[in-house]
């Protein structure tokens, strides 16, 4: 069973909208959604036997590709392919609304790309996908991310026959 | 595609409906743990990998884990 306790959505009630409120007063294309259909996916098969890629809104990217636009306003809805056999000294984090330090020094703390190698080689999972994504987590408007971007990603992954996403933040 | 994530914000998680989501303490930033610490990287997979397996309905965990250099 999952260490941990039930987190009790009566504890945060009102804190989403009091951040939306700060987001809205700070940022111009602020357009928070509530997402109105819970989705819950069980396990199609064991997760020893089951293909798993990483998706960081850390702002991650290859070194030879574009950084992401962290001076705009608007955020940057666009997503990086990282493949799975990357050198992890050629990530970089082009974000500027948390600390990239930790990230720099070591990159599994915003994507636990070693790890994941690991708990294949443990047999723990059955496969990494040979991409994985990266995302730039500053978007005050997320219509983008919702109607174009996360299908598109879907689409990516669908076609690594990914079964499990490991979402990190930033 | 079944999802779980890893969440340093329960209010957002909540709104967005995240079927599976794992709560740290951390600062942002640092969503797996603390730099050099391969351990506690792993733990954490770990724990989301639990999650995958045994959450039969959607909600967020609280992990229990603090950050020492708060302190």
């Amino acid at each position: 069973m999952t260490r941990g306790r039930r987190v009790d959505p009566r504890d945060y009630e009102g804190k989403y909208d009091q951040w939306v409120a700060f987001i809205g007063a700070n940022h111009h294309a602020s357009n928070p959604r509530r997402v109105e259909t819970q989705r819950f996916t069980p396990l199609s098969r064991p997760l020893r036997e089951s293909r798993v890629a990483l998706v960081s809104t850390a702002g991650v990217h290859l070194d030879d590709q574009e950084p992401f636009h962290v001076e705009t306003v608007a955020g940057d809805s666009s997503y990086r392919l990282i493949p799975d056999d990357v050198d992890l000294s050629r990530l970089r984090f082009t974000h500027t609304h948390y600390d990239t330090s930790s990230a720099e020094k070591d990159p599994n703390v915003v994507f636990p790309l070693d790890r994941l190698h690991e708990a294949v080689d443990d047999g723990r999972v059955g496969a990494a996908s040979a991409v994985h994504i990266g995302m730039m987590g500053f978007n005050p408007d997320p219509g983008a991310i919702a109607d174009v971007t996360a299908p598109a990603v879907v689409e990516v992954l669908s076609a690594e026959e990914v079964e499990v996403v490991v979402l990190v933040p930033g | 595609m079944s999802t779980v994530s890893v969440c340093l914000r329960p209010d957002i998680s909540l709104a967005m409906k995240a079927p599976r989501a794992a709560y740290v303490r951390f600062p942002l930033g640092n969503p797996m743990g603390e730099p050099g610490r391969p351990d506690q990287q792993a733990r954490i997979l770990e724990d989301l990998f639990e999650l995958l397996e045994t959450a039969d309905e959607p909600g967020v965990v609280e992990l229990p884990y603090r950050w020492r250099r708060w302190l």
